[in-house]
């Protein structure tokens, strides 16, 4: 059971479509890993269900109307079993699936594979960090979401497990660990990069894709 | 009797209970019952999708992977004891959102874009009851008027918080606080 949740705001956001494609993909992640939060969002559901019923309705084409009752009339042609892997959450795994990670080296114990790019500059990508091994101290330029999904990660405020989504706002300055039993495999969304505040590691400071 | 298209009803109101029936019998292969439900739920969840930003056509597409996924895969799941066609619908067409928003930007994201199988981002939950429209209602209607100003504004008519604040002039921080205070207090409410 996970000890760090997505807050109001991201849930609010979530259920009512308006979070964007990086962080819907980081949710529906920790949704598949935390009944908790997976109940609170089927509570806010609801609302935007409610949302739907009442809007005006808007003229849906004849074609696209067409198009879901030709669809529908043509047998469903069985599918080759997608893998189930119980290492990633359905949303995560079905995307990586179709598009396998393409693992990077940043430094000898980090590896980033990147997800999706938002045309705001918010990238979710998978990030591996060998067991034991530090990240310099950094802070970031915006807020950034890390959902544990192997391994762990500690930092000044505690050890976080798989599920744990853990929300960090730009001002935070930390220096997280990957704990010592496994390698950490975290999905991360980042509003706006990392600033490392400490020598070295400059070949950091921009994420790849920035 | 086969499917087909028809024109929308004069008063296509069908309650919410019905709509769940239909939505049942489509789980069990009901093609008229189907037709009556797109021809219901799609216009009105075009105007959702529409105010979240997608183009005409985006929403057209997005209504048309809900609803096919819907009669081949979800409907036969559906539990009227724990959702509603339109709580339950909201996951289906969040997921299929998403799938088009990858497709539109796989150049950005340097990947070929292929949809993916599973359903939806979040079905009914094992642990949660139906909340029925009248325990939605009064949970909406116990929030101050400024607390419901930015719920309306959000699950209504799909405003980000930074569009909300510009457009009513209300700080972004206020806009976020209030958001926090009626979180709690529809999470008291509706269970
Ligand atoms: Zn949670």
């Amino acid at each position: 059971m996970a000890s760090f949740h997505p807050d109001a705001d991201l849930l609010l956001r979530y259920s009512a479509g308006t979070c964007g494609a990086a962080l819907q993909l980081a949710i529906s992640s920790h949704l598949a890993l935390c009944n908790e939060c997976a109940y609170a969002v089927q509570r806010l559901d609801a609302i935007s269900g409610m949302a739907i019923s009442e809007a005006q309705p808007t003229l849906v084409s004849k074609k696209c109307l067409q198009q879901i009752f030709d669809r529908c009339k043509t047998p469903v042609t069985a599918q080759p079993a997608a893998q189930v892997t119980d290492t990633y959450p359905a949303p995560l795994s079905g995307l990586i699936s179709q598009n396998p990670l393409k693992w990077e080296s940043r430094g000898k114990d980090i590896q980033q594979a990147i997800l999706l790019k938002e045309q705001s500059g918010t990238v979710a990508y998978m990030m591996k960090i060998r067991k034991g091994a530090e990240i310099p101290e950094h802070n970031h330029r915006g807020d950034e979401f890390v959902l544990i999904l192997e391994g762990s990660m500690i930092d000044q405020r505690g050890a976080t497990l798989r599920g744990d989504f853990v929300t960090t706002d730009a001002a935070f300055t930390h220096k997280p660990r990957a704990g010592d039993d496994a390698d950490c495999v975290c999905l991360v969304v980042a509003t706006g990069g990392v600033k490392f505040t400490k020598g070295l590691l400059r070949v950091l400071n921009v994420l790849p894709w920035q | 009797m086969p499917l087909r298209p028809k024109s929308a009803p004069k008063d296509a109101s069908f309650e919410t209970e019905t709509l769940n029936d239909f939505l049942r019998a489509a789980g069990q292969g009901d093609e008229t019952a189907f037709s009556e439900l797109v021809h219901h739920v799609a216009p009105r969840l075009k105007t959702w999708l529409m105010r979240r930003n997608y183009s005409d056509s985006d929403a057209e597409d997005i209504i048309q992977e809900t609803f096919v996924a819907l009669w081949q895969q979800a409907a036969a799941r559906f539990d009227p004891l724990r959702s509603n066609i339109y709580t339950f619908i909201v996951g289906i067409a969040r997921h299929k959102a998403a799938d088009r928003w990858r497709m539109r930007n796989a150049a950005v994201n340097n990947a070929a874009f292929v949809p993916l199988d599973d359903v939806a981002d979040t079905l009914q939950s094992d642990a949660g009851e139906n909340v029925d429209a009248l325990a939605v209602r009064q949970a909406l209607k116990l929030l101050p008027a400024e607390q419901y100003q930015c719920v309306y504004a959000m699950f209504y008519q799909g405003l980000t918080h930074e569009q909300l604040a510009a457009n009513s002039g209300i700080p972004l921080g206020t806009v976020k606080s209030r958001l926090r205070l009626a979180y709690s207090s529809l999470r008291k409410n509706l269970g």
